[in-house]
């Protein structure tokens, strides 16, 4: 029997989501119970440096560089951008104080939600559903009743379209409000 | 479209900065006394420039400061207003801010090397005295036993600033053993320790029992389980408990179980009895100790048979 593509595809993207998250409570916790708090601060450095240089993806896809594997160099901004994600989300730590360096790592959760449905889901999930389909049509149903009876599925992966539009526009914001988080620290921290 | 995006959010970002910095910028509460100035970034900080000393001497005139806070446990003495003579010093070096309502928490750090000597030998003008009783005892000179660097950091404690009784009760500040044999202790810990240091102690072991070249083993090899008011001599080479009551058999000895009552040593020619060495004792003294232990195991021998035919009849 086929599996749902919530199981199949969705559960190992919450899988991911989540381990992200878990580690960085738990070098959060280590830092903490060893007195080594002020290493966050320099996390904040080392996690956007290394999400910069993810960004050698952009420049490639977007023709500004000729030189390397796109393939490649998608996988290098997935997990870069994914291993920065964590140093930040490690350098933000849980303090709530201001709004500006919240709101940049809401968007950073955000994007990195949306890079992973990318990365997961999106591409396959469709082929999933192309082949769910065309095996019922093979079957003689017709291409309507064939969708109404993956219309689960259909909705599954429409909302992963969604998902993935955001991820450019949400990068974009994080991006802006970053900067603004690092010029503001800059004007002030002396 | 999208430049137009990006810019609108710059300006909206920005413009909430700049309406509510507190809200959007603040990285933590500043002190009580601070707390009009929640909006007013510029109150204290040159953007790019950090924080000039004479934004903060415009309120805090140098030469008042502590005279409204420091504590001073003797109300006869003046208190130290040490900051006038810090006007070379930037107050950030010790001073912060943003970390909680708390005054105490804007200290950021403090190097007592900035102070001149007359400042740096009156501790309990900044500092209280603890109020335990061995504090008490003591005087207000602080770095006899402590330094700057830290209270508990390199305490160099003279045990002979104690005055009279107080010496004698260690464990008013020390934690007593908690091992068996330190728990069955009675007398003071200066009977075998010294007060420059815990170890080595001064303990006679050769009192009970002197550990020789062959008996220089660890603790445990003769008292088991941390238990020192208990030991065995048995489980070394012929000290098996088979060996030992033959050889004491054939001497006319059947109480042996306390070895060290009159083993003092590893020596087997060297035996006390009723106090007395024999390598002191000449042979006939020592023949007449043998026959003297004889007859008194035979007398107790016969005195359990009579017992016995009496709880027969």
């Amino acid at each position: 029997m086929k599996q749902p593509l919530l199981i199949k595809y969705v559960l190992p993207f919450i899988q991911w989501y989540a381990l992200m998250i878990f580690l960085a409570i738990s070098i959060d916790y280590f830092l903490h119970r060893f007195q080594l708090v002020s290493i966050g601060r320099y996390l904040g450095f080392i996690g956007t440096f290394v999400i910069i240089i993810s960004f050698v993806y952009s420049l490639r896809k977007r023709k500004i560089i000729e030189s390397g594997s796109p393939k490649q160099l998608l996988a290098l901004h997935e997990y870069l951008a994914w291993i920065g994600s964590i140093m930040l989300l490690v350098h933000a730590g849980i303090h709530f104080n201001a709004f500006l360096p919240w709101l940049a790592i809401v968007m950073l959760l955000i994007a990195v939600a949306s890079g992973l449905i990318g990365k997961f889901l999106l591409k396959k999930a469709n082929e999933t559903l192309k082949e769910k389909k065309q095996a019922l049509i093979n079957t003689g149903i017709s291409p309507e009743d064939a969708d109404k009876k993956l219309f689960f599925d259909s909705i599954t992966v429409d909302l992963m379209k969604k998902w993935r539009v955001v991820h450019l526009p949400i990068t974009l914001i994080l991006g802006i409000l970053a900067l603004m988080h690092i010029i503001t620290i800059v004007m002030f921290s002396k | 479209m999208k430049k137009i995006i990006v810019f609108g959010i710059v300006i909206v970002c920005i413009g909430l900065m700049y309406q509510y910095p507190h809200a959007m910028l603040n990285p933590g509460e500043l002190v009580d006394g601070h707390q009009k100035l929640n909006d007013k970034c510029l109150a204290c900080h040159n953007p790019f420039w950090g924080i000039s000393n004479d934004k903060c001497i415009s309120c805090h005139k140098l030469s008042e400061i502590g005279k409204d806070t420091l504590m001073l446990n003797d109300n006869s003495k003046e208190k130290t207003l040490f900051h006038q003579n810090l006007s070379d010093q930037k107050c950030t070096s010790c001073h912060t801010d943003h970390k909680g309502i708390k005054p105490e928490y804007s200290l950021s750090s403090f190097n007592h090397e900035i102070l001149n000597t007359t400042e740096i030998n009156k501790c309990n003008s900044c500092h209280t005295n603890p109020t335990d009783n061995l504090h008490k005892q003591l005087t207000t000179a602080c770095n006899n036993c402590h330094n700057t660097k830290g209270w508990k950091s390199s305490v160099t404690f003279n045990h002979d600033m104690i005055q009279g009784d107080a010496k004698q009760n260690c464990a008013s500040c020390h934690k007593i053993p908690d091992d068996s044999f330190h728990q069955q202790v009675k007398d003071n810990c200066d009977k075998c320790h010294a007060t420059s240091k815990w170890k080595p102690s001064t303990f006679d072991h050769s009192q009970y029992f002197q550990l020789d070249e062959n008996h220089n083993a660890k603790c445990n090899t003769c008292h088991s389980n941390n238990n020192f008011s208990i030991y065995t001599c048995y489980g070394c080479h012929e000290h098996s408990e088979g060996n030992i009551q033959q050889e004491h058999n054939e001497e006319g000895i059947f109480n042996f179980t306390n070895c060290t009552s009159c083993h003092k040593s590893g020596n087997e020619h060297d035996i006390i009895m009723n106090g007395n060495s024999n390598q002191k004792l000449n042979q006939k003294e020592l023949n007449n100790v043998k026959d003297y232990i004889r007859s008194q195991e035979k007398d107790k021998k016969k005195e359990h048979g009579e017992k016995k035919e009496h709880d027969n009849d």
